[in-house]
């Protein structure tokens, strides 16, 4: 359902929350449809 | 958080002439812990002039653990003679409600689950509409309730998304 992209370095703490952390689905014209997020955790403290 | 009969109201006269006060109680504790979390609340009440009026109150609590903490809050500036019809509690952090005993939504699901309603309430209030995908941050994972280090978890992450099947 999520995953990392393997390019980016991201610590395994991270990892093992951002795969825990769940999301709302992108849409399109009202269907839920496959898509990428880019969503920096410290967002969550703002 | 429990709330002892739905919620406990109280009256509080200070001032026999003009200030009547409504005091809330509540236990409340959480199975992880948490930073800096206030309660935003709505009390109902009713007076001979108005049959339904909504009371907004609001209360800073701190930290949140496993141990359970009694809460007061005093709202003042009431009409003089008033019923309390209801009164609804909420837990928030950030700015996000967080889910409790006393939210209108619970979540005991499995991660699947869990994204299978997220996609269903999604869909079911964004008809017609094109958005991007975004965290649902009120269900975040308990290392994020628990840290106050913004620092910490500060890298871009990719991430990829994909719908709940039909």
């Amino acid at each position: 359902m999520t995953g990392i992209d393997p390019n980016k370095f991201v610590p395994e703490e991270i990892v093992n929350v951002v795969m825990e952390l769940p999301f709302y689905p992108g849409l399109e014209n009202g269907e839920a449809i496959a898509s990428t997020a880019l969503v920096n955790l410290a967002s969550f403290f703002r | 958080m429990t709330n002892d009969a739905v919620f406990t109201d109280e009256l509080v006269s200070q001032n026999k002439d003009k200030s009547i006060a409504m005091l809330i109680t509540a236990e409340i504790s959480s199975p992880v812990h948490i930073d800096d979390a206030c309660i935003v609340g709505v009390a109902t009440i009713s007076t001979d002039e108005s049959p339904e009026e909504q009371v907004l109150f609001f209360n800073r609590v701190g930290a949140l653990g496993k141990k359970s903490r009694r809460i007061r809050i005093i709202k003042q500036g009431l009409p003089a003679e008033f019923k309390v019809r209801d009164v609804e509690i909420h837990v928030y952090r950030n700015g996000q409600e967080l889910v409790s005993n006393q939210s209108s939504k619970q979540y005991s699901l499995t991660q699947d689950q869990v994204h299978e309603y997220l996609t269903i309430e999604r869909v079911s209030r964004n008809r017609g509409k094109t958005i991007d995908p975004e965290p649902a941050w009120s269900l975040a994972p308990p290392e994020l309730f628990a840290s106050t280090k913004e620092r910490e978890f500060d890298y871009p992450s990719l991430f990829m998304l994909m719908p709940t099947a039909r």
